[in-house]
């Protein structure tokens, strides 16, 4: 089979009809991301296998915008092919009617149009065709999306007798051993049948019929259990190699995000540290207090003069004062005895006896010296009575010059705290400065460490796929070890249930052929023989083909990777509970190269499919044993010169291949794109080139790719 | 060599027709034609099943049975 053509008309980013003619042989279609490459891939995988819905998707966007009057227009995808030198045809298309409203997609049809030996052309059912010259087998391995996709055989369900089915006479042998199980199945009814009506040993026949049925049941419990078991131990190993690859990385992922946590928390202990409330602190708080002193001062002197003032014009009005009241109490200008003496007891007896025995005088009632003497007395009796002491008038009601004193006197003591003030600021400023200079050195570290992060993530996984790698990899080792230990602890039950029903199955044959009819017994023999015989050869024939595997993608392994290390690649069977299954090793001279890079890997699975593709052509009887084959970016993790080298390789095979690649796109001077010179050392058959034409950002309608044929 | 001798050559390399039945290399049949009138009857019983499973269509399981207990029947085992 060859691809001759494949027209694109409306796809995408495929406006109007864009055609693409394949010759035999190595096709490359060049173009940078975003180009247009990975919609050609779809539109080959939607004409084989693209259903009735979401056509909407499908459509260009510019010619919808072209077509927003309600213009009909078709969208489709048609491959024109050469079996045995017969033209075959495939379109898959559908009507596409929009208005500004509503886009309209109806007549979805897949048809195809067959040219048979004399040459006249019938239409027919695309699937029923494509079914015909593509079968959906060989098409499982002949595309294939990216270097993911290359492994054919990762979590593939019976992925071996797929393979084996697809491209492998072997798979006949399949047939002969469920024939051959039927038949010695029946044969062995037939015999317990016979048994069973002979009256001798019947019940010790059916006790052990009934104890190897149970036996039976116990070891195929037990041997699922193993398989179940087995794959998921195979998984866990899979998944730690696959973890491994990245365990250093997820491991310094951890350590750096744990620095990142700290230094995170010292900025913010930093941060909380620096004093960032200036305004209160200079403003309100402290700074207007920094000239008090002098204001003080100069206040402290205003109260002391003030005070001497006051001290001064108080003196003098209370002297004024004082001189007045004196005055009242002088008589004759002479200062009188004071108040008291003569005592009381003296002035009443002078009193009594009219007599002043100061001066010696006679003192008769109503004399001046008598009513002196009487006064005298009542003075001093007035002196001595408690009374209400006479307000003396003062200078100053109020005191204020003592509130000022102590006023100031508070202010004084609060100097001591001012005057901290000025230090302790142009402390807090330098404190400030030391903690700033921290939080940016901190800052950087950051940086540092985040850029480091980001080094780490670019080299593989997400950082969420690297945390949860770390996580899960103490699980899982923790899950290997039990299931290694469930695995022995069944094996040696498994063995013990065979064991003991072989000694069953023995005894019961002893009387088998005892009882049964000796024909019956001889058919039995028979067929159990020609049932190990079946599967015997379909294992011997699976073991050939899957050596025949090893030793042609051995053979292209060692040409892709020719000035490289290749090791040995195995294709090793094995059964689990999804049934048999091959795992692709890669060998060196010390055992399985457990962790090959990214590229290496590819060429090995790359080989592979190589070698599968040439053993579907050798055994093919018809003409479509050619297949060709089809790999959106393939090489990715390849560079430029092993991708030269590796192109250069498919070319030689002769087959046809059509690989889309990003690789040999280059910029100019001016930033235009040019195709590299390394890509006139690529031998091929034929090459295009996609580009889009200039668009609009964010306006999908402008997007449409030009194929250029190189 | 058709496809249907292939097999049978196939399955007449088993160790056990010539360690068990005895069946030298001489006596194996190459072809298929020569395989159904074998004198040995797990030959013949091959024969007889690569005969009837790869013919179209085939027989089920149930008359290939049938078809195998005869021959075997009679034939001197």
């Amino acid at each position: 089979m060859k691809i001759e053509s494949i027209i694109l008309e409306n796809f995408q980013c495929y406006y109007d009809s864009n055609q693409f003619v394949f010759e035999k042989g190595l096709n490359i279609i060049l173009g940078d991301n975003g180009e247009g490459k990975t919609k050609f891939y779809e539109a080959i995988h939607w004409l084989f296998n693209g259903d009735r819905f979401n056509l909407e998707l499908l459509i260009s966007k510019k010619k919808l915008k072209e077509n927003y009057n309600g213009d009909q227009f078709i969208v489709s995808v048609a491959m024109t092919v050469t079996v045995d030198n017969l033209q075959q045809k495939l379109k898959k298309s559908f009507k596409v009617q929009s208005s500004s409203q509503e886009i309209k997609t109806q007549g979805f049809e897949f048809i195809g149009i067959s040219e048979n030996d004399i040459g006249e052309r019938e239409k027919m059912d695309g699937d029923k065709l494509l079914d015909y010259i593509f079968p959906a087998q060989i098409r499982r391995y002949s595309m294939f999306k990216g270097e993911a996709e290359l492994d054919i055989f990762k979590s593939g369900e019976q992925a071996l007798s797929n393979l084996v089915k697809s491209f492998s006479n072997a798979s006949h042998y399949d047939e002969f051993c469920k024939y051959g199980d039927y038949l010695r199945n029946e044969a062995e009814k037939a015999v317990n049948k016979d048994v069973k009506l002979s009256s001798k040993s019947k019940r010790q026949f059916q006790l052990l019929e009934s104890a190897i049925d149970k036996k039976k049941n116990e070891l195929s419990s037990r041997e699922e259990q193993f398989k179940i078991n087995d794959t998921n131990l195979i998984k866990i190993k899979e998944d730690l190699k696959e973890a491994d690859k990245y365990f250093n990385n997820a491991k310094h992922l951890k350590t750096l995000k744990e620095r990142i946590k700290r230094i995170n928390e010292s900025i913010s202990k930093t941060q909380s540290r620096i004093v960032s409330d200036y305004t209160t602190r200079i403003f309100d708080d402290k700074w207007i207090l920094m000239f008090f002193e002098k204001i003080q001062k100069e206040f402290n002197e205003k109260i002391k003069n003030e005070d001497l003032l006051r001290r001064k014009e108080e003196k003098k009005f209370n002297m004024e004062q004082g001189a007045k009241e004196l005055s009242d109490k002088i008589l004759n200008k002479i200062t009188p005895l004071p108040l008291g003496v003569p005592s009381v007891s003296h002035m009443e007896e002078m009193l009594k006896e009219k007599i002043c025995k100061v001066c010696n005088r006679s003192a008769e009632e109503g004399s001046e010296a008598f009513t002196y003497m009487e006064k005298r007395l009542e003075d001093f009796k007035q002196s001595i009575k408690p009374k209400k002491e006479k307000q003396r008038e003062v200078l100053f009601k109020k005191n204020y010059t003592q509130k000022l004193f102590s006023l100031s006197d508070n202010y004084t003591k609060r100097l001591i705290d001012i005057r901290k003030i000025e230090p302790g600021l142009k402390d807090v400023f330098e404190f400030n400065e030391r903690k700033n200079q921290e939080l940016k050195e901190l800052e950087k570290s950051l940086e540092k460490e985040e850029r480091e992060i980001q080094k780490i993530i670019a080299k593989s996984k997400g950082e969420s796929e690297l945390v949860n790698i770390y996580e899960n990899v103490k699980a899982w080792n923790k899950q290997e070890l039990d299931i290694e230990k469930s695995k022995v602890r069944l094996e040696s039950e498994i063995n013990n249930l065979k064991r003991e029903l072989k000694e069953l199955v023995s005894e019961k044959e002893g009387i088998d052929s005892k009882e049964a009819k000796r024909f019956l017994i001889d058919t039995r023999d028979i067929l159990r023989d020609i049932e190990t015989i079946f599967q015997d050869t379909r294992e011997l024939k699976y073991d050939e083909f899957i050596d025949l595997i090893n030793f042609k993608s051995n053979e292209i392994f060692s040409t892709i990777n020719v000035d490289d290390f290749t090791g040995k690649i195995n294709l090793k069977k094995y059964s689990d509970s999804r049934g048999e299954q091959i795992k692709v090793e890669l060998l060196t001279a010390e055992g399985e190269y457990e962790n090959p890079n990214q590229s290496l890997e590819t060429t090995m699975h790359m080989s592979i499919l190589f070698a599968i593709s040439e053993i579907a052509s050798e055994i093919s009887s018809e003409g479509a044993g050619n297949y060709p084959m089809i790999f959106d970016a393939p090489t990715s993790s390849f560079g430029l010169k092993k991708t030269m080298d590796f192109l250069n390789l498919v070319h030689s095979t002769d087959k046809q291949r059509i690989i889309l690649t990003y690789e040999f796109v280059g910029r100019d001077a001016k930033g235009n794109q040019v195709i590299e010179e390394e890509f006139n050392s690529v031998k091929r058959s034929k090459a295009f080139w996609l580009r889009r034409d200039e668009f609009v950002k964010e306006d999908l309608s402008t997007i449409n790719t030009n194929v250029t044929t190189l | 060599m058709t496809r249907r001798d292939l097999l049978l050559k196939d399955f007449l390399s088993h160790p056990l027709i010539t360690e068990k039945y005895k069946i030298s290399p001489s006596k194996i049949p190459s072809s298929l034609a020569e395989g159904l009138n074998s004198s040995y009857p797990i030959v013949k019983s091959i024969s007889f099943m690569i005969k009837e499973i790869m013919k179209s269509p085939k027989k089920s399981e149930k008359e290939v049975d049938k078809l195998i207990r005869k021959l075997l029947n009679e034939s001197p085992l």
